[in-house]
């Protein structure tokens, strides 16, 4: 229980840090406390880290887009400090200490796990993005620029 | 709509939005948008803009004619998302007629001049607050939270001190260096269990976290090349981390400082 409160913490000191509008601080919060739940949930469930990280960045994403719309300030301002919560920091630090015990082989598997867990949040955010911006788009397309 | 506006005073109003947001933090798709925004609501036949994460290329027709300008983005930027919001907001209103041309201006330069939206005091408490709850996210025991918060107010301080006169590689180099070595310090000493999670709660603040969102974002809007500069400039951020923590690692694992 106390895993969500850390999360909602961690994400509103994000927040601060980049100077997030202060309407947006709480649903910030609440975003970043439910991307940890989900990672933490979905290794419970036995998932593979990847596939938890993922669907945290999608919910990230998704929950980002809609309150922008509601609240009328940039997708960025909610996405950023959320996202941060889905970073596999403790993977790249035992990565680094195996590299330095000259343990290549479980530096490798864990710079691969690395590199998989941050493509994992960049794919959730590209998915959840592109649904989310699929109206938009067609209207900026066929918007178009009179030239001359 | 009124189009009575001189050619310059729309690419000035142009740039000038456009500047303050990407120095601020906004993606390239966003800032792209809002010039477009403006200088269309100015009165201007066409606008094409072309924004990089170091510059801003527009060019605009309008009944006078046609006039094309650049801006080059300097070094040693600070996030304020808020300010992005407020542009963001304003360039609606005036799509929207809501306000003058005069007054867009006038509230550009409002925007520019104002103070961060949290004094910095704040900030450097958000930070170390930030480093201390990753360390018991990441099963530290209580007892490493004062350790893992004061390493990451270290390293947010020093990253912003050295980031004003040294490339951004090199002063989160630096910062990682020494949040690390302070991490160290202080198991050594006995004041902090856990080195690895307190480690991880000194470096947390120098994530290179805006910069993976936004080029992640601006890759998914096909801005590549704002979008491929974006990911270079995470990466060499990740390395610098990288190369940091490996040699305070080797010192510990060396078994130079115990």
């Amino acid at each position: 229980m106390i895993q969500p409160v850390l999360g909602f913490i961690a994400t509103i000191a994000f927040a601060i840090i980049y100077n997030v509008p202060k309407q947006a601080l709480i649903p910030a919060g609440i975003i970043g406390a439910g991307a940890l739940m989900i990672r933490h949930w979905a290794e419970q469930f036995g998932l593979n880290p990847v596939a938890g990280v993922f669907m945290g960045a999608f919910f990230v994403s998704v929950s980002s887009e809609v309150l922008a719309r509601i609240q009328k300030l940039p997708g960025t301002v909610f996405i950023v400090s959320g996202i941060l919560m889905l970073v596999p920091g403790m993977s790249a630090l035992n990565t680094m200490r195996a590299f330095v015990q000259a343990d290549y082989a479980t530096g490798i598997a864990n710079a691969t796990q690395t590199l998989l867990m941050a493509g994992g949040v960049a794919a959730g955010l590209v998915l959840a993005g592109a649904l989310v911006r699929m109206d938009r788009r067609k209207q900026r397309v066929a918007q178009g620029q009179t030239d001359d | 709509m009124d189009t009575n506006f001189h050619l310059p005073t729309i690419v000035k109003i142009c740039l000038k939005a456009g500047a303050l947001m990407l120095k601020n933090g906004a993606e390239t798709a966003r800032v792209e948008e809002t010039i477009e925004r403006i200088g269309r609501s100015c009165g201007a036949h066409s606008v094409y803009s072309f924004v990089t994460p170091t510059g801003i290329f527009i060019s605009v027709t309008a009944d006078e004619g046609h006039l094309t300008r650049m801006y080059r983005i300097g070094e040693g930027l600070q996030t304020d998302l808020t300010k992005v919001a407020r542009i963001n907001s304003v360039s609606r209103q005036f799509e929207s007629g809501k306000i003058t041309v005069q007054q867009v201006w006038e509230q550009l330069l409002a925007i520019e001049k104002a103070e961060p939206e949290y004094p910095n005091w704040l900030r450097q408490i958000a930070a170390a607050l930030s480093g201390g709850v990753f360390t018991l996210l990441f099963q530290g025991g209580m007892g490493d939270f004062l350790p893992g918060a004061f390493c990451a107010a270290l390293s947010n301080y020093l990253m912003e001190v050295f980031d004003r006169r040294m490339p951004r590689f090199l002063a989160v180099f630096f910062a990682a260096l020494a949040g690390t070595s302070l991490a160290m310090l202080t198991v050594s000493a006995g004041i902090g269990k856990n080195f690895y999670q307190i480690s991880l709660g000194a470096l947390i603040p120098l994530v290179p976290g805006l910069a993976i969102t936004n080029a992640v974002r601006d890759l998914m809007a096909n801005d590549l090349l704002s979008g491929v500069a974006r990911s270079a400039e995470a990466m060499l951020t990740a390395f610098a981390i990288a190369v940091a923590v490996a040699l305070v690692f080797a010192l510990k694992i060396g078994g130079l400082l115990q």
